[in-house]
């Protein structure tokens, strides 16, 4: 980056804001993937204000902005593949102002998730999206993501949480969508364009979140399988049975063994999944009348075994064993590619079947766990990449996933996003007439194409 | 039964190193997090960045491969290197003209300044 620039930045970032030497830029290069990119220069900015002086100047001079949080993404989407700048929001991480009486949160774009929740949740009230990377990832980034999570089951994704967004567009204009009420009709929904746009449409700075009252009992069970199809059948019969538990997780036999390894929880060996079960609620009989009811669904549809946490320690254990399945099978061989699709919840035992026989034909591990509940599975193939006939593979296994999500009516991701990863796929997903009509939402807002170039869409 | 460096070179990049990071939990900058530690080595990049940990090994414990991005490590590299310090560098300094990393001290005299990296 020529020394002019790095001086202009500094006046409106300062000094500490503006990081260009080989191991700052190198330690901005990458994300959650293997994919990695050195940008030209880091800027940190403070302020709404400083974003906007940056994105003018970087409109001037046609450089890319690559806006990150802090860089947990699954998807290479905060990876600056082109240069440019990388934005980083990590210092803009003050909660404005939480507004019980409304039951609002008003943050800067790069409060870390728990933070928020922890903030809230003194207040008793309660901010449901929980991704596994809640501690280490940002509001900012769960928007620009519309990130998910286990219990977005009950609750909903963090989308459906977004009231309003402050947001720097392309050419250092700012943008005030939504507002602190819960209906809002007037004009097109941009909140809900932007969230979920991955930095290619605006720069994301503040968000009015919603909040609810915090659920004050939980009760959650383990049930161990030694079927997969049947804690598959049981997903459905659970939901059928009219009972929305604010959690439902799979977790395949090989998923249990690398938790296992690395956490000795005493988690079943022998069995070929488990579920993981929460009911939680402001009533404590309710929650216990549905975990109970859970049981006896459980037992009918073949559960070998149903164990219900006793107290908030074994609760606690049991989702850090879940937080830490997708980096615990980084155990089990060199490289992992992890996706992330859905399906109608109808279909999950079909596509858990499809999967399995596709890891045998392909003669790679597959290993699945995920969000049953809501159908949004998490099947993560293990391989060597330094083997180039087990790569080959890979590409061709990643293809046909994709395929069996489709083709059960599905799409390519539920929670993670396209970035670069998932973008030669989305053609199939989407069709030509969506693809070129997004493009051109894309060239409304950013004209120069300076805002995350090269992610979502396929090149022309 | 964590699996040692040796036989996990490679960070996986997963991040979750950052949770319990005590310097990145004040400094929130990928740089001084043990990640982004791990990811600067593995870059062959030697930097002084390396002294921003407190060596607790805390991200050893919850590194799902036990990836083990210490000081300590890291720091050998640099002292190969010749990349020191200038707090560094004066203390070595002191030892070797005085006898004490402190500098000259005149006979029963206590040392004012600790000097430390």
């Amino acid at each position: 980056m020529e020394k002019r620039l790095i001086a202009e930045f500094s006046e409106i970032v300062t000094t500490k804001g503006v990081l260009y030497s080989p191991e700052e830029l190198a330690v901005y290069s990458y994300d959650g993937t293997f994919e990695e990119h050195r940008p030209d220069l880091v800027i940190l900015p403070q302020s709404t204000e400083q974003v906007q002086k940056v994105v003018k100047i970087a409109a001037r001079e046609r450089i890319p902005v690559v806006t990150r949080g802090m860089a947990s993404g699954l998807t290479a989407a905060s990876v600056p593949f082109n240069g440019g700048i990388a934005l980083s929001m990590t210092r803009m991480n003050k909660i404005l102002e939480i507004d019980t009486n409304n039951a609002i949160a008003h943050v800067e774009a790069g409060v870390i998730t728990a933070d928020l929740q922890a903030a809230v949740e003194k207040q008793n009230l309660f901010y449901p999206p929980d991704p596994s990377s809640i501690r280490h990832s940002t509001i900012g980034g769960n928007i620009a993501c519309n990130a998910g999570g286990p219990r977005c089951l009950k609750y909903g994704v963090t989308g459906d949480y977004v009231l309003g967004l402050t947001a720097v567009l392309a050419d250092g204009q700012v943008i005030k969508t939504g507002g602190k009420v819960i209906k809002d009709v007037v004009g097109y929904d941009l909140t809900a364009l932007l969230t979920g746009s991955e930095g290619t449409l605006a720069i994301i700075t503040e968000a009015l979140l919603r909040l609810i009252a915090k659920p004050k009992y939980q009760r959650t069970a383990l049930v161990e399988f030694r079927d997969l199809n049947d804690a598959a059948q049981t997903v459905n019969q659970i939901l059928a049975a009219g009972i929305v538990p604010a959690t439902l997780e799979l977790i395949d036999q090989t998923a249990i063994s690398c938790i296992e390894a690395a956490m000795h929880l005493g988690l079943p060996l022998d069995m070929e999944a488990v579920l993981l079960i929460e009911c939680d609620g402001s009533d404590l009989e309710t929650v216990q009348r549905e975990i109970d009811q859970i049981e006896v669904i459980c037992q009918s549809c073949g559960a070998d075994k149903v164990s219900i946490a006793k107290d908030e320690n074994e609760r606690t254990q049991l989702w850090k064993a879940r937080r830490s399945v997708s980096p615990a099978l980084a155990r089990m061989s060199p490289n992992k590619l992890g996706e992330d699709i859905t399906v109608p919840r109808e279909a999950i035992p079909e596509a858990i079947r499809r999967l399995k026989k596709l890891s045998s034909e392909m003669d790679l591990p597959i290993v699945i766990f995920g969000h049953a509940g809501d159908g949004n599975l998490h099947p993560n193939i293990l391989f060597d990449k330094r083997d180039p006939q087990q790569w080959a593979r890979v590409e061709q296994t990643v293809a046909a996933e994709f395929q069996i999500a489709l083709d059960l009516g599905g799409t390519l991701s539920g929670e993670h996003g396209v970035g670069i990863l998932k973008r030669p796929y989305i053609q199939n997903a989407l069709g030509k007439v969506s693809i070129d009509l997004q493009k051109g939402i894309k060239k409304t807002f950013d004209p120069l194409n300076i805002l995350n170039p090269g992610k979502i869409f396929p090149d022309d | 039964m964590l699996i040692g460096l040796a036989e996990n070179p490679t960070c996986i990049e997963c991040g979750l190193c950052r949770e319990v990071c005590p310097v990145f939990q004040i400094q929130s900058q990928e740089e001084y997090s043990p990640r982004g530690r791990a990811m600067l080595h593995s870059a062959g990049l030697q930097t002084l960045v390396f002294y921003q940990c407190t060596l607790c090994r805390t991200c050893r414990v919850v590194c799902p491969i036990g990836h083990d991005p210490n000081g300590e490590i890291l720091r050998s590299g640099l002292i190969e290197a010749g990349i020191e310090t200038p707090a560094n560098q004066t203390m070595i300094i002191n030892i070797r003209l005085y006898g004490n990393p402190f500098g000259p001290l005149a006979d029963g005299e206590l040392p004012k300044v600790l000097t430390c990296c």
